[in-house]
């Protein structure tokens, strides 16, 4: 065991930890911010995530001689929009119906989320079937996104990581500003708080989950889209391990909590790299890199047995 | 759903009426009542006589059985609450209900909402509109935090307030809605005398300088009998007497009815 090249290769598995934690991260929020004003683990946002990346892989494919700029906005906004709507449809169709209904048992919303998590799964695969007669669709390769730049320390960083970063960032600060600063996030954080006093105060809480589920679903398909553009490949059950791990993320958070859920977005995905390279190298490669998985799972198992209320959470994480 | 015009001084709040039943209990059974702006209206009653009910059903939260209930020409039952609070009902709540990891203003400003209409563009950008409207809901707010003595609390969070400060917030949050129509449902619950007397002069004041329907649950008798224009007994769902403090405080029935819960 070399204790240089792990100190070597220290910032780069950093960075690349990062990124993927930046896309844990925007998925995350999607979870945690519906939790937050419905109590329901919308088990469907994974597959919310994944069709924002088949949507912005064709809208890349399609618009691949436009250049890598207008091809990256174009199928970042596509991802935006169609996982925004989607999610916002799921509501309607799935959830809304039976918040009517059956508002007192917490677990058919659930059970709701994982058939329409199936549904959106094979939905795809019939898609990718049928127009493309294949079950994935590759990112285009643009020279300037693959371009790797020399950062300090030895590490070095491609042009999508960068794309990738800026993007969150921007995703990130506008939902903060959103949230903390605009009448419609106040609306949200006060159905959040308590739907019914902020009913009689004069919102709407049907208008406001629609919002939440809309701006979950925008963050989730630009993840998707930069998720996709890291990893080139998407087919239709891409969705289940990143949405699983994010999941994870917000309830290490702390669930219904957004900083909580940015927080526990990074660090999972950080943990995620770092085991998955140096696990191999402390082991004399005994135990390999797909051994990585192991880490979300294992801290999910923590926090709920030593702090299930998340690292910002506010005490109540039984509802599920 | 528009807004009724502000100093209309025939405004009536009208039950007519109206049952709820809860499985096998009758909550509120036939009951009529006129609550009118410019006045103090208690309604008192033993535990159980379907206050808080009539509170439900009046905000929306209910939906009557039977009957219906007005706000001037228009009828407010099968309204969604969100809908009948932007009507012009604020109310308080029995235990306390407020947004409490946010800020004091922030909490008055939620009720700002429902006279604000911008969309996500407009914040992101922060267009004229959307400043406007945010300098205009900051106004209302604040007016109703400086009317309930909160104004130099206005950046502390609401949950670190004192249990007082806690129930005068409840009050200006309603406030905020710009309501015809003021519920309080028991405002002096807990509070020491001290408070309670101060309470008494701002509910007052309510009164006389925004010419608000006031609707008060309370079992301080002590201050329904020194606040109320009129006062109405319920017991079972129904109108057992209603008149006058002093009227009310002398009706054999209404003796018999608070007797008879306590022998």
């Amino acid at each position: 065991m070399d204790w240089q090249i792990i100190l070597d290769i220290l910032p780069s598995v950093l960075l690349e930890g990062l990124l993927l934690g930046l896309v844990y991260a925007m998925i995350a929020l999607g979870y945690s911010m519906v939790y937050g004003v419905l109590g329901l683990i919308n088990f469907a946002h994974s597959e919310v995530f994944m069709i924002g990346a088949v949507a912005g892989a064709e809208v890349m494919i399609g618009c691949v001689h436009a250049g890598p700029a207008a091809a990256l906005v174009l199928a970042l906004l596509a991802g935006a929009l169609v996982s925004g709507m989607l999610a916002v449809l799921i509501e309607r169709v799935a959830y809304r119906p039976l918040r009517r209904r059956a508002s007192k048992v917490r677990l058919v919303p659930l059970i709701t989320a994982i058939g329409v998590s199936f549904f959106l799964q094979d939905a795809a695969r019939l898609y990718l079937g049928l127009v493309h007669d294949d079950f994935y669709r590759v990112y285009p390769n643009f020279e300037l996104l693959e371009r790797t730049m020399d950062l300090p320390l030895q590490a070095t960083i491609q042009g999508k990581g960068i794309v990738l970063m800026g993007v969150a960032a921007l995703m990130l600060g506008v939902l903060w500003f959103l949230v903390v600063r605009t009448p419609m996030g106040r609306a949200i954080r006060a159905v959040a708080q308590d739907r019914e006093a902020a009913s009689l105060m004069g919102i709407d809480p049907d208008r406001v989950i629609t919002r939440t589920f809309f701006l979950g679903g925008c963050l989730g398909g630009v993840a998707g889209v930069l998720f996709g553009l890291l990893y080139t490949q998407i087919n239709p059950y891409s969705g289940f391990f990143p949405g699983i791990k994010a999941f994870t993320a917000a309830v290490l958070g702390g669930i219904g909590s957004i900083p909580g859920a940015a927080l526990g977005g990074l660090f999972l995905g950080v943990l995620e790299i770092m085991g998955g390279t140096y696990l191999p190298l402390v082991s004399d490669g005994n135990i390999g890199t797909e051994y990585k998985d192991i880490f979300a799972f294992a801290v999910l198992i923590a926090i709920l047995l030593f702090k299930p209320s998340g690292l910002l959470g506010r005490g109540h994480v039984e509802k599920v | 759903m528009s807004r009724v015009p502000y100093r209309q001084e025939t405004m009536r709040l009208e039950v007519r009426e109206v049952s709820k039943r809860f499985g096998g209990l009758q909550a509120i059974s036939r009951l009529t009542l006129a609550f009118e702006a410019g006045t103090i209206h208690a309604v008192i009653g033993p535990n159980g006589a379907g206050k808080s009910t009539l509170f439900n059903l009046l905000t929306g939260i209910y939906r009557p059985d039977s009957g219906s209930i007005w706000l001037h020409d228009q009828r407010l039952d099968g309204r969604p609450p969100h809908q009948v609070a932007a009507m012009g009902l604020g109310r308080t709540f029995q235990n306390i209900r407020l947004f409490d990891a946010m800020t004091v203003l922030e909490n008055c400003l939620v009720a700002c909402h429902h006279h604000l209409r911008s969309t996500y563009l407009d914040a992101v950008l922060r267009t004229g509109r959307f400043r406007r409207m945010e300098r205009q809901a900051m106004q209302i707010a604040d007016q109703a935090l400086v009317i309930m003595g909160l104004g130099v609390r206005r950046g502390a969070i609401a949950g670190a307030l004192s249990y007082g400060e806690r129930r005068r917030l409840e009050i200006a949050r309603a406030l905020a809605l710009q309501p015809r129509f003021l519920l309080l449902d028991e405002p002096a619950a807990g509070m020491n005398p001290q408070e309670t007397q101060q309470l008494q002069e701002t509910i007052a004041s309510l009164r006389a300088e925004l010419h608000l329907g006031i609707v008060l649950i309370e079992h301080d008798m002590h201050l329904v009998m020194g606040l109320s224009d009129k006062v109405s007994v319920l017991e079972y769902g129904t109108r057992i007497a209603e008149g006058t403090p002093e009227a009310v405080r002398n009706d054999p029935r209404v003796i018999e009815a608070y007797l008879g819960q306590e022998a």
